[in-house]
């Protein structure tokens, strides 16, 4: 699960984020969406322990960022736009690695497991020079699911891959929330969160804009209009002038059956 | 477009980029750690450049202090100088046309290329943006090599001197973009490399045979060589003052002359002539009309690619090809997570005990050579003393942990938000960086203190007595890693207190002024951090030793060495918590 609660960033006098609260539950899978430099990122990283929050709480599953950082990192998973791999371990001995970190007792056991499901087994002793970037991609997925993590963050998880890779990412991500992780996803590709997201965070400002079940952010927006899509409640809250006043579904909801 | 809007809009680029970035690193001294490394940094720079040029400015003869002694320009020295100089020039001119590639390229970054090539600007204006943009590089050249050509040789004419090398490097810039002009339009037109590279050799053989000649016919009419500076001095200035010499090299000492000047009014006088020289260096590349665009473009692409893999890998030594590495040793993925960063490091650095099972070999086969090969004198004294070699080695090694353990935790941290995302504590982070670079650092003297044994026992009677020998690399063993520690401490922090002068972060506007400072505080507090460190061992070791000898001598020594050792040691271990709760502490989003 994932816990957020009054999380403020502020660069010098800049806000980036205010006051921004929401939960994931475990099995939802939240899409964070917003203009250009509305926080989406600083927001993600705060989330992944990479900055610390200016003010407000974060728990992930179960633990506070803040006070118990290394058991709540210990259940986190975080994937950057760019694959952050190191260049002279093997795709092996980035999973011996990472398993090492993480401490993952049946990583012998896994690691195999992961490459065949990746389709890397032929790649595990190339480095990661040698590999295309949606094979870099996949080494960076198979180091993050690793240690079974309950929290992943993925931050444009689909740039830069051809659309075999994409469909293949979709269907993790599916997976692992059907397995029961919480996870973000943040992306500009309306048309991907609609179809794999359970829930909707829209941020502008730094501030929330919308929150809530993919349905209920319609609902909020549609002003009466029938059919209106992510995209369109997008382009209503980003294209209004001023700055968003909070919006307040409940700061958590009910997980969905899901599919 | 007209070219004035041009070379506006491209004005604009250069002073924005360049005002933008000093207000970067200037916003950056709003965290006092940055600021006291810029007031250091500047102090430094004022010490050492700032109060010559000041002086140079403020006190035109000799007012400023530490250069009233400075020694006056003798006339007929500066003309041996001034003819040497136009020589240097020449032949630097000359290469130009040997060394230049058949395609000419300018000088610009892919962003330029990507923005100015499908502008509609004329190829002469992106020329003279070209060479506009140079000067900032161009002046700060003159200062450097002024500030090493002996900034004390110019009395208190600094500002002259500087402005007299900024001459000779424009002039060299010009020309040699005007030959690579040349040449392309030369290899279009035919002329192959070699024959360009060759009459270029030629002409060169034939200016250094005149003036040799010229030189010998000298020797000759005073009836034997020099034997004294004064008499080579006069040579020189023969060959230079006289004959050819002045005709051939003088427009090159048109332009070496206001460098060397005596006086403003001097100078004056000398810069008339030089500017011509140059201004026609300027309409001869003005006027080419060559396509230099896709030359240019490859030529930053290059320079991206090689930046970037510079960034991504930087080891010592530059770029390496990529090959797999073997693990020193097998990781289990239970355990402390700071092993998982030494056996990280140890990978990148090449750790193969099978190289160290070669180095011992040859240890054991030198070992065997001074033993048992008859010998001449050289032979027994290599008996006597080859155990110093390694034992030598071994010592110097100390510097090599400093050096690579620094060099990893830097590594590490220009990917530090990745690192961040992991359940790692600051304390384990440290002790992962300081393992893996003390871990090839102490196998390699382990190595050199086998070799130690090995020649020991190798002769008859050694040139150092056994106990040394056997003493200092148990010593070592004991607290040379304590002692690399304690060295890297200060860099590590150094590292760990300012990300943005490693440039742990990619976007930040990278080191300023106070990068200066932050160097003379580091060797600064690292002289002062080693002898405060080592007071309180001495101490102990001293106190020990003290109480061992009411027993015995070997027991005051074990005594000793081992008190020592453990203050050494927990006082490191104080510094790993310190430096594990600085890295706890990084926040990316302040490095900016």
């Amino acid at each position: 699960m994932i816990e957020v609660s009054q999380l403020t960033k502020h660069y010098g006098d800049f806000a980036a984020v205010s006051e921004l609260s929401f939960t994931v539950h475990p099995g939802q899978l939240l899409g964070l969406v917003g203009p250009n430099g509305a926080g989406k990122t600083t927001c993600l990283r705060c989330l992944a322990g990479i900055i610390p929050p200016t003010r407000g709480s974060l728990r992930l599953a179960g633990y506070d960022l803040a006070t118990d950082p290394i058991a709540a990192k210990r259940h986190l998973a975080f994937f950057a736009d760019e694959p952050r791999l190191f260049e002279y371990l093997t795709v092996a001995q980035h999973l011996a690695f990472v398993a090492r970190i993480y401490g993952v007792k049946d990583a012998d056991a896994r690691a195999p497991l992961l490459l065949d499901e990746l389709d890397l087994s032929d790649k595990r002793d190339s480095l990661p020079g040698e590999l295309s970037r949606g094979m870099k991609q996949k080494v960076a997925l198979a180091c993050g699911l690793i240690h079974s993590p309950q929290v992943i963050l993925f931050d444009e998880p689909l740039t830069g891959l051809d659309p075999l890779a994409i469909r293949r990412t979709k269907e993790t991500i599916r997976r692992l929330a059907r397995e029961g992780a919480s996870v973000i996803i943040s992306s500009h590709l309306l048309h991907l969160l609609e179809e794999i997201c359970t829930h909707i965070l829209i941020v502008k400002r730094g501030v929330r804009a919308a929150f809530g079940s993919l349905q209920e952010v319609r609902e909020q927006f549609a002003h009466g209009d029938a059919g209106v899509d992510l995209e369109e409640v997008f382009m209503r809250i980003a294209t209004q002038g001023d700055r968003p006043q909070p919006v307040s579904p409940p700061d958590s909801a009910v997980p969905p059956p899901l599919a | 477009m007209n070219t004035w809007s041009v070379i506006q809009a491209l004005f604009f680029l250069q002073t924005r980029s360049v005002w933008n970035r000093l207000r970067s690193q200037l916003r950056r001294l709003r965290q006092p750690k940055y600021l006291v490394g810029a007031v250091v940094g500047l102090a430094y720079f004022y010490i050492y450049v700032g109060r010559f040029v000041l002086g140079g400015l403020l006190f035109p003869r000799s007012g400023m202090p530490g250069l009233s002694t400075a020694p006056e320009f003798d006339p007929d020295l500066r003309n041996l100088i001034e003819g040497m100089a136009a020589t240097g020039v020449f032949f630097l001119m000359l290469g130009a046309w040997v060394f230049a590639s058949p395609r000419s390229a300018l000088a610009f970054t892919e962003t330029e290329l990507a923005h100015l090539l499908p502008a509609p600007i004329s190829r002469r204006t992106l020329i003279r943006y070209k060479l506009a943009s140079l000067q900032t590089g161009l002046l700060i050249s003159s200062l450097v090599l002024w500030f090493f050509s002996g900034r004390s040789f110019a009395g208190g004419h600094a500002l002259l001197r500087i402005s007299g090398w900024w001459v000779v490097l424009v002039a060299l810039s010009l020309h040699g973009l005007g030959a690579s002009f040349v040449v392309q339009r030369l290899t279009e037109r035919g002329l192959s490399s070699w024959l360009r590279r060759t009459l270029g050799c030629l002409v060169g053989l034939a200016l250094t045979g005149v003036l040799f000649w010229w030189g010998q016919s000298a020797l000759l009419a005073k009836g034997g060589i020099p034997s004294s500076f004064a008499e080579c001095r006069d040579l020189g200035q023969h060959i230079f003052t006289s004959g050819p010499a002045p005709w051939l090299l003088g427009p090159f000492r048109l332009l070496v002359r206001p460098g060397l000047a005596a006086s403003g009014a001097e100078f004056a006088i000398a810069l008339g002539p030089a500017l011509f020289v140059l201004f026609l260096l300027f309409a001869w590349v003005d006027r080419s009309d060559v396509a230099f665009e896709e030359a240019s473009i490859e030529r930053a692409r290059r320079w991206a690619d090689r930046i970037e893999e510079a960034k991504s890998r930087r080891q010592r030594g530059g770029i390496r090809k990529r090959t797999v590495r073997p693990s020193a040793f097998s990781l289990r993925p239970e355990g402390n997570p700071a092993v998982a960063l030494a056996w990280k490091h140890l990978i990148e650095l090449r750790f193969r005990p099978r190289n160290y099972a070669l180095a011992l070999g040859v240890f054991v086969l030198a070992a065997a050579g001074i033993r048992f090969v008859p010998g001449a004198e050289i032979i027994e004294s290599l008996r006597n003393s080859a155990a110093l070699l390694p034992l030598g080695i071994a010592c110097i090694l100390l510097i090599f942990g400093v050096i690579e353990i620094t060099a990893r935790v830097r590594q590490d941290l220009r990917r530090v938000d990745h690192f961040k995302t992991m359940p790692l504590t600051g304390r384990q982070f440290v002790v992962g960086e300081f393992l893996g670079g003390l871990g090839s650092t102490v196998c390699r003297q382990l190595v050199c203190f086998v070799g130690v044994g090995l020649f020991a026992i190798a002769p008859d009677s050694l040139a150092v007595p056994w106990t040394l020998l056997l003493g200092v690399p148990v010593a070592l063993l004991t607290i040379g890693p304590g002692l690399i520690m304690l060295l890297a401490i200060l860099p590590v922090a150094a590292a760990l207190l300012f990300p943005a002068w490693m440039q742990s972060t990619k976007d930040g506007p990278g080191p300023g002024l106070e990068a200066i400072g932050q160097r003379v505080i580091l060797a600064v507090g690292q002289f002062i951090t080693l002898s405060a460190s080592l007071i309180p061992v001495a101490l102990v070791a001293g106190g020990m030793f003290w109480l061992g000898l009411l027993v015995s001598p070997w027991v005051a020594f074990v005594l000793a060495g081992g008190g020592g050792a453990a203050v050494l040691y927990a006082e490191i271990a104080v510094a790993i918590v310190v430096l594990g709760k600085a890295y706890d502490a990084i926040d990316v989003s302040q490095e900016q």
